[in-house]
């Protein structure tokens, strides 16, 4: 199992318990995301296509300065943009930032069925691993963000790998490498676990 | 940028008009979100679409393309009647207080004093100041200065005098209450922009526009001095035919709130890229020298005349001082020349002076485009630009390239310019018809080249090689090295009608036919040819060693210098662009030690200004400099931009650049084409007649292109629809549509259109739209939005649309025909600003249908 040097927390449908389970290494962290300072400026997306060497997909234009409109098995991290008008009359342009949110009880992990397939760090990031991926797709009923995805000619189901080698550097995902405004970041998680 | 980007975190209060920095800056951006994260800051953003930016926005106003002067002309007004402006720094640090001359007369119909129907042209001698002497106390008892006015006008078109100039001593009156005072001018000048009239022009409800004003002025609430605001703009302002009026309306704006020299404050021009501002500084424009140095004209018959046309004499009270830092002119052209000419500039041959080209006509961009229509330029080089999108109006741009014998294009892609001859509607026997030889160079790219880029906040920051040009591309100094070689070597062996300039050009560089970048900045930098000292400290700079600064400058042939303000910028401690120190002891984001900023690696310019007069700063958390009384000199955070053993009681102006010392509220004799104050004017296409004089409704001294292509539109011809081009920050210009990771972000060109319009024409999103305009027409899809809402102009129900600049007829997309292969430069009119030359690529009229 390719884990690097991340010490692993949980693992999907494992029988036995998680070797080393227990042991406090690493500091914890969770992706910081203030929508409030986000700009939709996309640098993010385009870092993860880039990080992850993800090809070029075509798009469609759809009324809207949003590049697709949701996340794909090659898209991961997606910027949404929503239009409301408050009662006074004036409007807002919200961005909002569609990705793994490296949840703190994951969804997809308890989900999956596979033995491997997903892992969540003792630092919190949680990860796929592609190569024990049955393609079952529980994960993407599992996780309510809507964020996994199967692509239409390969068996398995696909979400992000957040970079390992990153998130060591407490950067965890490309995309907050690529800040403009410092909407996104990585951050040590303050409440204690329960 | 007066400032800078970092210090943008120290604002109190930004407004953000003509520039859209979320997305065409949006690393900069970082540093107004910091100011409100941290400061608590304000922003109000005022733009005709509701932007990327406006969603950052604390207050967001839908303003009509075009109508920005009245916007800030009715703040002006604002700011005068509910006494929110920095009294102290107002009387002594602006012209408030000085006299002008009688005869002037303000715009009331539309015209200042001294305008010529005939010629289109202004006489402009009653534009100046009164010679004299202390006023105050005793506000004369004249006639008003509109009646006053009347008799002058005639009485100067009568007898035409010699060239004005700036009287030496300058009545002026402290109490500002002389009719005549430039603050009472000013003051009858804007109390026409009520509310009421703002709203008429602009479209902005009043009580929208009163709390924007509110809020923008309440950093001088009460008179207090303490906090700081800033204005922040872009080519929005610009590109229309009165853009530099609005730059100067902002720019009094922000003298009489006494915030221009401040941390936090200034009038900030975003430069859309990377380079522009190099680009400026070493003379990328027809009319400039680099260093801002004046062309010489064919007037100018020898040195001493262009010397003494171009040298500035102070023009002040009495009573106070000015540095008139522009009377070091004969230094910085001199130490120019040497670095053109070398040994071949001498004292006896007016050190080369007539070498320099003369300039007897405009070579602005839209005229160049003009010329080649007309037959006059017969050949182009189009390096790092593609001058059939730029435009304005591409047809006449692709029908001038045919007229022309050879392009020359240097690109990294393929672009529409090196394509013209198959321009969309072009037919084969139209193309076998086209003469015009093409040459198409294989150039590096930006990350490919070393040397510097100048950022919007005047820093030189050095960059190295990130990989080798790929395939036959080359450097440009590689390509114009030897084009300039080779002509030189024509001339040797064929002569010429004026050999010398080409064959005694300075060209010491170890590889001439490739000269490196580091050996041009060191040259730019400046050198001493003779052992120079400053006579101030006493140093002493040995022949053949770097200069340390413009201080060092000579006019006796000693040292040469490519451009005086990159002055220290490499000097005998080596590369000062490529220094990365972060320290930033003050906090204020100074960075002293990170790159380096011209002048003399000063961060905020007129910082002088951040004090009061007696030399404390205005604010005492946000000290730049001050007057430390003990070493009787300015020490500070920044280095002063001032004379720095001027003690405050000598009453030295801060704006050392101005002959006046002082800031420009009333801009005297030939400052600007139009006039003293800005006056609002309506574009050329626009869907009124101007509310404030409709008999004179367009700028008076406008320059039209006056061709078979060059067509204008109005509202009686169906063109009512108010248009605006904008770039994305998905794309960069007409380069990134060749680069996938672009293409998939934003796929293909759109039209905005407000959600009114739309349904009054049956489009739904998605839905292809065909805008026209006077000259062509452009196709795309129609993106619907409540982002631009319809507007009352006058009492009548207007829409304005929006297009994006970034497609064309080459790249990813429209190689595989996935788009309609047009630009939308098709659209925009070939009319300039009179004072800079820039197209009026916002704000023209259109009407829009289903395609």
């Amino acid at each position: 199992m390719p884990t690097g040097m991340l010490q692993i927390r949980a693992i999907s449908a494992h029988p036995d318990g998680v070797p080393g389970r227990g042991v406090q290494r690493e500091e914890e962290v969770c992706k910081y995301i203030d929508v409030t300072t986000c700009i939709g400026c996309k640098a993010c997306e385009v870092a993860c296509v880039e990080w992850n060497d993800m090809p070029f997909q075509p798009t469609t234009f759809d009324n809207t300065y949003q590049t697709m409109p949701a996340t794909s098995w090659n898209y991961w991290n997606l910027i949404t943009f929503h239009e409301h008008q408050r009662d006074d009359g004036t409007l807002m342009w919200l961005m909002r930032k569609d990705q793994c949110m490296h949840c703190e009880d994951p969804g997809c992990l308890r989900a999956c069925p596979a033995d491997g397939a997903i892992v969540q760090y003792a630092n919190g990031i949680v990860d796929f691993q592609q190569e024990n991926c049955i393609g079952c797709q529980y994960c993407v009923s599992g996780c309510p963000f809507d964020i996994p995805k199967r692509p239409a000619v390969c068996g398995s189901a696909r979400r992000p790998t957040c970079a390992r080698s990153r998130t060591r550097a407490r950067s965890s995902c490309a995309s907050t490498r690529d800040f403009r405004t410092r909407a996104c970041t990585i951050r040590r998680r303050l409440a204690a676990r329960t | 940028m007066t400032n800078g980007w970092i210090d943008i975190k120290n604002t109190d209060m930004m407004l953000i008009m003509g520039g859209n920095p979320a997305e065409n800056h949006p690393c900069g951006f970082k540093w107004p979100i910091e100011a409100k994260l941290q400061r608590n800051a304000k922003m109000i953003v005022v733009d005709p679409r509701f932007t990327r930016t406006a969603a950052s926005a604390d207050l967001f106003l839908q303003i009509r393309a075009g109508a920005d002067i009245a916007f800030l002309g009715g703040l002006i007004n604002y700011a005068i009647e509910n006494g929110r402006i920095a009294h102290d720094y107002v009387v002594n640090y602006t012209n408030a207080a000085f006299i002008v001359k009688e005869g002037f007369k303000l715009p009331d119909d539309g015209l200042y004093s001294g305008f010529d129907p005939s010629t289109q042209v202004y006489d402009k001698s009653t534009w100046n100041y009164q010679e004299g002497g202390n006023l105050t106390g005793h506000a004369g008892t004249e006639a008003s200065t509109r009646t006053a006015g009347a008799r002058a006008v005639g009485a100067a078109a009568s007898k035409p005098a010699a060239p004005a100039i700036l009287p030496p001593k300058v009545a002026y009156d402290l109490s500002l209450q002389h009719p005549r005072s430039v603050f009472q001018l000013l003051k009858t000048q804007y109390s026409r922009y009520t509310p009421e009239m703002v709203e008429r022009i602009t479209g902005i409800p009043k009580d929208q526009f009163l709390k924007a004003a509110d809020l923008f002025t309440s950093i001088r609430k009460d008179g207090d001095m303490k906090k700081a605001g800033t204005i922040i703009y872009a080519v929005g302002w610009t590109q229309h035919t009165f853009g530099t009026q609005i730059i100067r309306t902002a720019a009094m704006l922000q003298l009489l709130l006494g915030n221009v020299g401040r941390a936090g404050g200034g009038v900030n021009a975003l430069r859309g890229h990377s380079n522009i501002q190099g680009a400026t500084d070493m003379a990328g424009v027809f009319d400039i020298l680099p260093g801002y140095l004046k062309m010489p004209n064919p007037d100018d018959a020898d040195f001493a005349t262009f010397l003494k046309r171009t040298t500035p004499t102070p023009s002040k009270p009495g009573e106070w001082d000015s540095y008139n830092y522009w009377s070091n002119t004969p230094k910085f052209a001199v130490s120019f020349l040497k670095a053109m000419y070398g040994d071949a500039a001498k004292k006896e041959n007016d050190w080369a002076f007539h070498y320099l080209p003369k300039i007897d006509r405009n070579h602005a961009w839209t005229q160049i485009w003009d010329d080649m229509y007309a037959g006059l330029i017969k050949g182009m080089f189009a390096i790092g630009m593609n001058g059939v999108q730029i435009g304005p109006n591409t047809k006449k741009n692709i029908e001038a390239l045919k007229k022309a014998d050879w392009l020359v294009v240097g690109e990294i892609y393929p672009d529409e310019t090196s394509e013209f001859w198959k321009a969309p509607g072009t037919t084969a026997d139209e193309m076998k018809k086209i003469q015009t030889t093409v040459y198409r160079l294989p150039c590096a790219g930006f990350a490919e080249k070393d040397g510097n880029f100048v950022n919007s906040a005047r820093w030189l920051q050095w960059k190295n090689v990130a990989l080798p040009p790929p395939g036959e591309a080359r450097l440009d100094q590689d390509i114009l090295a030897q084009i300039f070689l080779k002509v030189r070597e024509l001339y040797q062996k064929d002569g010429g009608t004026f050999p010398d300039p080409i064959l005694n050009a300075r060209w010491p560089y170890t590889q001439p036919r490739n000269p490196s970048l580091a050996e041009v900045a060191r040259e730019i930098n400046g050198q001493a040819l003779a052992d120079v000292a400053d006579p101030a400290t006493g140093t002493v700079i040995k022949a053949g060693q770097q200069l340390p600064g413009f201080a060092f400058l000579r006019d006796d042939g000693s040292t040469l210098c490519g451009n005086w303000l990159y002055s220290g910028s490499w000097t005998e401690a080596g590369n000062m662009t490529a220094r990365r120190g972060t320290e930033d002891p003050s906090g204020l984001g100074i960075y002293a030690n990170w790159a380096w900023s011209w002048p003399a690696n000063r961060r905020v310019m007129y910082n002088r200004a951040s004090c009061d007069p007696s030399g404390k700063p205005w604010d005492a958390d946000r000290r730049q400099v001050w007057w430390n009384e003990a070493g009787g000199r300015w020490v500070g955070n920044d280095v002063p931009d001032f004379k720095v053993d001027s003690k405050p009681s000598d009453h030295m102006g801060p704006f050392i650049m101005n002959p006046e010392g002082i800031g420009r509220l009333f801009a005297p004799l030939a400052a600007f084409a139009e006039g003293p104050f800005p006056e609002h004017y309506e574009p050329i296409e626009s869907p009124l007649l101007n509310p404030l004089h409709p008999k004179q409704s367009n700028n008076p001294v406008v320059r039209r292109m006056k061709t078979d292509l060059d067509k204008f539109g109005a509202p009686d011809q169906g063109f009512t629809i108010v248009c605006t081009t904008y770039r994305l920050t998905e794309h960069y210009h007409y380069w990134t549509k060749n680069n996938p990771m672009n293409v998939q972000l934003v796929p293909e060109p759109f039209v905005e259109i407000p959600q009114d319009l739309a349904s009054d024409l049956g489009i739904k999103g998605g839905d292809k739209v065909k805008v026209t305009s006077a000259r062509a027409s452009y196709v795309a899809k129609a993106m619907v939005t409540q982002r631009i809402k319809p507007m009352l102009i006058d009492g009548k129900k207007t829409y304005q649309i929006g297009i994006p600049i970034h497609w064309g007829y080459r790249g990813i997309a429209e190689d595989e025909g996935m788009t309609a292969l047009n630009g939308v430069n098709l659209l925009s009119p070939t009319v300039i600003d009179p004072n800079a030359y820039t197209p009026e690529f916002k704000g023209f009229l259109v009407k829009l249908e289903k395609a």
